[in-house]
């Protein structure tokens, strides 16, 4: 009997010590995570005090001096050791839809309440819109670029050999990106086009930063343009960014004085139909800017919409019909002529710039011009004088725009 | 059978004069068709352009000739035609829900005319430049063969089954099915492409030249006439399938004929003008509901003008001033049609075919 209490007794010992030794083991190893828990937070906020209670504090000192100056959709402002970068929508310029806090390093330990910070310069860059390679390319920071949608796009050739060397990856195609591939490139930033209909929330729930690029929204063709300095902010190529608008709206400014003082205006219609519907650009869109800057007046240019219109036949027939010119952008795997222009649609060949041969199109098929046109808005502003007023620019040759043959 | 009986005998002077009221109001409509729109032209100016006479503002005369003149005419047409095409299918299949849209074949339209412009022409926006080459034609030809691709489908199952329920539970899968694919090739199609396809799908009756109304209007006419040949059998397949045999019809034939003529009807108003909603399901319902009759008889005629009268109306407020014509058709033959179709069961506390 006293046998089987003593083994109990020792069990039960045993079992105490066992107990404990397990509690002192859990507890050291406790403090042991806990130590390196409160290492890693230290290490992390590197030494900074701040970061370990609250939010920093954004001072701004300034304009930065990649702020825009014609662009409505972004925002830089230099603060202390920061840089803070907004996205709008030009339609809405009060409250801005995304807000980055560009640092030099993400270990000076700024981490803010409004916004994301971001390490530049951006080593790693996805883009989904192939307009914003051309911007990569004029700054010369292509090997920023690991990833696009669409790798069929015709560039440069530093970027076609980054393609062939596998540097540059292919996320997806035709602007729809596939998101573990995208995820497995761990980009640091995603430049999207915000366009309606998209959804860029996989993204942003995975972890990635989108950085909308609203140039398209730009009503001014050099608003758009300007939107490499956001690139060149992002990039830490600011002073080549800003050199580069600054001759492209030189060049745009001379080209437009000297088209200003043209006596003649011709009329110009704009667009063709689609399904039952006219479609031409709004009054106050970047298209008809340059219209107007080349010297002709468009037709429309009493409306107010900075986007597209949708008309009906009769509506443009009655206002389009003495149209001295007819700009088309057209995407044609030929050479797009009157006679297929007229198979579209036989009450085409009744309108004045038809039947005048006055039909300048742009073919986006032979010509870069959804990929570089953005960046050469002085180009396109040449082509148009070139047409409007035949003796003013002599010695230019017609990049995107032609009379059609 | 003596409900059905009587009703047939129900005012048929009263009828006569509805039919006749329908085809004044064909008239009136077709006239504002022409005389208002975006743009406005002085009724004066309007009567100087259609007697041969030329107008003070040259644009005027093309907007009046080869814009509103097409435009009503297809509208017109384009109305009776999905009308007749319901009642036909409603008849068949003795449900008040059939319509052009249930056995697919507006679909099959859909999905020729979107295999041609988002996948044949993968490479980047490529409809555009098909449509250089054929005009609206290519457009037109895929329709028509994805709609009579559905068609053959569904005669060659409608011989072999007999039952009319099963082959309208065949074609709503159908239906499904080429949604689905028209779903999947739109999701790997580019924006331009896309934008394109969407386009034509919101149905327009723009689109419809001379050139092309050479076509649209006689096709629609033997379709029609076919339709009117059908009244009689028609009438007794309503009495269903075995006092229509009793009768002396040949179910099975009618039923092909039927299914042939409806699709024939359904296809080229879809291949021209997109898929137009609501019209072929609204129209045959309000034309009984206003003869109060199921009579094909009188239906029949009755379907055919209240179709084109409603396409009309819509057509025309969708071009009213101020809208500057931008209202999808779609939208506005939705909006009417709905309210029709419930206000009809709400008046008779019941939906039915006969």
């Amino acid at each position: 009997m006293t046998k089987t209490v003593r083994i109990f007794e020792i069990c039960f010992l045993r079992f105490i010590c066992h107990l404990k030794s397990g509690i002192r083991n859990f507890y050291s190893s406790f403090r042991k995570i806990a130590l390196s828990l409160v290492l890693i937070v230290m290490l992390a906020g590197c030494g900074n005090e701040k970061s370990k209670s609250s939010f920093s504090e954004f001072t701004a000192i300034g304009a930065a001096t990649t702020n825009p100056v014609i662009a409505t959709g972004f925002r830089i402002t230099d603060g202390e050791q920061e840089r803070l970068l907004e996205i709008f929508n030009p339609a809405d310029t009060l409250h801005p839809v995304a807000r980055f806090y560009l640092v030099d390093s993400v270990c000076a330990g700024n981490r803010y309440a409004d916004g994301i910070t971001l390490e530049v310069p951006v080593q790693r860059m996805v883009c989904l819109s192939a307009t914003h390679l051309s911007l990569l390319d004029a700054l010369d920071k292509m090997e920023a670029l690991v990833g696009v949608a669409g790798a069929n796009y015709v560039v440069s050739g530093k970027f076609k050999e980054r393609v062939a060397n596998g540097k540059i990856k292919e996320i997806g195609i035709a602007g729809r990106y596939q998101l573990e591939a995208l995820l497995e490139l761990a980009p640091q930033i995603v430049m999207v086009s915000p366009q309606a209909g998209q959804a860029f929330e996989p993204l942003t729930n995975a972890g990635l930063t989108v950085i909308p690029n609203g140039d398209f929204l730009e009503n001014h063709p050099l608003g758009r343009a300007e939107w490499i300095k956001m690139m060149g902010a992002l990039t830490g190529t600011e002073k080549r960014s800003i050199s580069i608008f600054d001759s492209i709206s030189k060049s745009y400014n001379h080209l437009k004085q000297i088209a200003a003082n043209t006596p003649h205006r011709p009329k110009v219609l704009a667009g063709k139909q689609y399904g039952g519907f006219w479609n031409l650009p709004g009054g106050k869109s970047y298209v008809a800017q340059l219209l107007h800057d080349a010297g002709a007046h468009y037709l429309w240019s009493d409306n107010e919409n900075t986007g597209g219109l949708m008309l009906d036949f009769e509506t443009v027939y009655n206002r389009g019909l003495g149209a001295d010119y007819w700009r088309l952008l057209v995407y044609s795997d030929t050479i797009y002529t009157y006679d297929l222009l007229a198979r579209e649609d036989g009450r085409y060949r009744n309108f004045a710039a038809f039947k005048k041969k006055q039909v300048l199109v742009c073919n986006t098929r032979t010509t870069a011009y959804h990929q570089q046109g953005l960046l050469q808005p002085h180009i396109l502003l040449a082509d148009y004088i070139h047409i409007f007023h035949p003796d003013l620019l002599h010695d230019h040759k017609n990049q995107y725009y032609h009379l059609m043959p | 059978m003596t409900h059905a009986a009587a009703k047939y005998q129900i005012h048929p002077h009263n009828a006569v004069f509805k039919l006749l009221l329908l085809s004044l109001l064909i008239v009136i409509f077709f006239v504002l068709n022409i005389t208002i729109g975006s743009v406005m032209i002085p009724p004066g100016e309007i009567v100087r352009i259609l007697t041969g006479h030329a107008a003070t503002h040259p644009a005027w005369e093309g907007i009046v000739l080869s814009a509103r003149l097409p435009q009503a005419l297809t509208a017109m047409f384009a109305g009776a035609a999905l009308g007749v095409a319901g009642l036909i299918m409603q008849t068949l299949f003795r449900n008040p829900l059939a319509g052009p849209s249930v056995l697919g074949i507006s679909s099959g339209a859909s999905l020729g005319v979107a295999v041609m412009m988002l996948f044949i022409t993968m490479p980047a926006g490529k409809f555009i430049s098909i449509s250089h080459v054929t005009g609206n034609f290519g457009v037109v030809v895929a329709a028509f063969a994805g709609a009579f691709g559905v068609l053959l489908l569904i005669m060659a199952l409608a011989a072999r089954f007999r039952s009319p329920a099963t082959i309208l539970i065949i074609g709503i899968m159908i239906a499904y099915a080429v949604t689905a694919i028209v779903g999947i090739l739109q999701f790997y199609s580019l924006k331009e492409d896309l934008q394109a396809f969407v386009i034509w799908g919101l149905g327009s009756f723009a689109n419809v030249s001379w050139q092309q109304l050479a076509f649209f209007i006689p096709l629609l006419i033997i379709g029609i006439v076919l339709a009117l040949l059908m009244i009689k059998p028609l009438n007794a397949l309503l009495l269903g399938e075995n006092y229509a045999r009793n009768l002396g019809v040949n179910t099975r034939r009618i039923s092909l004929l039927a299914i042939f003529t409806s699709g024939l009807l359904i296809a080229v108003v879809t291949a021209y003008c997109g898929p137009i909603a609501f019209l072929g399901l609204a129209v045959p319902h309000f034309s009984r509901a206003l003869l109060r009759s199921s009579d094909h008889l009188l239906v029949m005629p009755g379907t055919l003008l209240s179709g084109m009268a409603l396409a009309l109306f819509c057509n025309l407020i969708a071009r009213l001033p101020g809208f500057d014509g931008a209202l999808p058709i779609n939208a506005i033959t939705s909006l009417i049609g709905a309210p029709v179709v419930v206000w009809i069961i709400l008046r008779r506390n019941q939906i039915s075919v006969s």
